[in-house]
């Protein structure tokens, strides 16, 4: 099962919910953050720096980088690694990127 | 607006235990945190949505941390989590801001600052791609999400947090490539007599180290990891011997293939609030890093505010705890609070502790104080600043062009102004503007933050207003 690689067996998880990433479903558990279900997903690069388009992703992992931040509908741009999973929330990954695109073709 | 005698920022072992301390001593307290549980960093539980099957290979550090929650619900402590502080008053109101509820004022009549620290970054080349990540995180997602990062991963760094946490990574199932400190073992050999004593401590050391033999982990003394490679994500990473100087000698290189590197060269203490209100600082060598001065009650140069935990100075949960009960007490006393002869003696039993686990801080601080080599790995197209994505040549052209201090890089490349607010970059650019002008560090060292310290929609700071005006 693909989705359990990254998930220690140690404890039992909450509700499975699933959370929809740039339309794609993902299997999550109730308790873990974004940036955990993403992470037990395999994925790495939660988001590319707009200056230079490098991959970035978690780094600190405990608030203080930045680094891991992801758009949710409704909360906007959020700390992945502070931010739990909800029922039927929608996370994407590439609205940051195009938006960070769209600025940089503005004066700055 | 909302009021309480006593505000504890921060919940993790020294404000939890000045805000029970404070209590017992009879104040009425409210503890704040930015994370939804209380423990901190250190004592890190699962969230309440997960079952703990077998809480015993969860280890102590939960036992404690369970301990010390139950010990919070069961006290008339206010707890308030999820909550950041993003500013105060000079009249100690504390600026709020919580996801959903917007911004409020707490008014406080004392203070205990115990927002702890983080990973100490150091730069070095594709130290920014994805995979790399700092051993206090990779501790985190383990020990509170009990998800594993990666599946070979390489810890690498200096101090006693690389042990835990290559032994939680093998326990989750991964294989640690290997374990790279760049101390050697002959100076920990020179250090040890004066750990003797310790032994709770020495007891923890010798646990890990066994965990990691047994799984048959290499070890590497006197290595730095030198760079990181990968197309999207860490795919290589390359570690060298260095000099004592921590400069890498040439020749020595050797390879790892991995999907997670770690990286753990001690921690920051979190100092914005104690700059915020007006705290003096002193500059801590060892930790190169501007520390609160405080007196032995833990007061600050404010009165009213007193400091504790990582906050002084980096020394561990034991020591913080013990910091956290003396600031505790004597914030209850300064409010009038009575005083008898329990109180005396749990603030007498506090400071003995105190004093004892400061000895074991200040040995660790010598070891693994960061040395000058460390701080030259960067290359010229390495990032410093990761927000703002600013690279070490371009801090070096700033300096070139006459910007003496990290104040003005600051001013001409935009280093430090991304939404960390400087706190991944600081001690970086500073180190570079100092190797450059051939001033010492703390002579380039600044930045003063202004609220919020950390980024607060705009929207929140309306809901302020009202609960401001509501209060007059």
């Amino acid at each position: 099962m693909r989705e359990e690689m990254g998930r220690e067996p140690v404890v039992e998880r909450g509700e499975p919910l699933d959370l929809l990433v740039d339309g794609e479903v993902i299997r999550a558990y109730r308790g873990e953050t974004i940036a955990g279900a993403l992470t037990a997903e395999g994925r790495r690069v939660f988001r590319h720096a707009p200056r230079t388009g490098a991959p970035r992703g978690v780094f600190c992992g405990i608030g203080v980088c930045f680094e891991c931040l992801v758009t949710v509908e409704g909360l906007g741009r959020v700390r992945s690694c502070m931010v739990l999973v909800q029922p039927g929330m929608k996370v994407s990954l590439r609205a940051g990127d195009a938006e960070a695109s769209g600025r940089g073709s503005e004066t700055d | 607006m909302k009021q309480t005698e006593v505000a504890v920022l921060g919940a993790g072992p020294a404000g939890l235990a000045a805000g029970l301390a404070a209590s017992r001593a009879g104040a009425r307290v409210t503890i704040l945190d930015e994370s939804p549980y209380p423990g901190g960093q250190i004592y890190r539980q699962p969230p309440d949505a997960f079952r703990v099957r077998r809480p015993e290979i969860l280890g102590k550090e939960y036992a404690r941390a369970r301990q010390l929650s139950r010990q919070l619900a069961a006290s008339p402590v206010e707890f308030l989590p999820g909550t950041l502080v993003w500013g105060v008053e000079a009249d100690k109101t504390l600026l709020l801001y919580r996801e959903g509820q917007g911004a409020a004022g707490l008014k406080a009549e004392a203070l205990v600052v115990a927002t702890g620290a983080y990973d100490r970054p150091i730069a070095f080349p594709g130290w920014t791609l994805p995979g790399v990540w700092t051993a206090g995180g990779a501790q985190a997602m383990l020990k509170s999400q009990r998800i594993l990062p990666g599946r070979r991963v390489l810890v690498a760094g200096a101090g006693p947090l690389l042990l835990p946490v290559a032994k939680a990574l093998v326990e989750a199932g991964a294989t640690v490539v290997g374990v790279v400190e760049a101390t050697t073992r002959l100076e920990w050999a020179l250090q040890s007599h004066r750990m003797l004593g310790y032994w709770d401590r020495m007891r923890d050391a010798v646990r890990y180290e066994a965990a990691l033999l047994t799984a048959r982990v290499p070890r590497f003394f006197g290595h730095v990891v030198v760079r990181a490679e990968g197309t999207e994500r860490v795919e290589q990473a390359t570690i060298a011997a260095v000099d004592r100087q921590w400069r890498p000698k040439p020749g020595t290189e050797r390879r790892f293939d991995v999907d997670l590197l770690c990286i753990g060269y001690g921690f920051l203490s979190a100092m914005e609030l104690p700059r915020l209100l007006g705290c003096e600082l002193v500059f801590h060598a060892p930790q190169d890093q501007y520390l609160p001065r405080h007196t032995p009650e833990m007061e600050s140069s404010v009165p009213g505010v007193y400091v504790a935990g990582e906050t002084t100075g980096i020394g561990g949960a034991d020591l913080a705890q013990a910091e956290g009960a003396v600031a505790g007490l004597a914030a209850a006393r300064r409010l009038g609070h009575l005083w008898g002869a329990d109180r005396q003696r749990e603030m007498a039993e506090a400071q003995a502790r105190r004093r004892h686990h400061l000895g074991f801080a200040r040995i660790l601080d010598e070891l693994f104080a960061m040395r000058p080599g460390i701080y030259e790995l960067a290359g010229p197209d390495t990032p410093l600043c990761r927000c703002e994505e600013i690279t070490a040549a371009e801090v070096q052209a700033a300096v070139r062009r006459g910007a003496a201090s990290v104040r003005a890089v600051k001013g001409e490349t935009r280093v430090g102004q991304g939404p960390c607010q400087g706190r991944i970059c600081n001690t970086l650019v500073a180190h570079l503007v100092a190797h450059e002008t051939g001033h010492p560090v703390v002579e380039v060292l600044d930045i003063t933050p202004r609220p919020p310290i950390k980024p607060v929609p705009l929207g929140a700071l309306a809901g302020l207003v009202e609960d401001k005006a509501g209060a007059r």
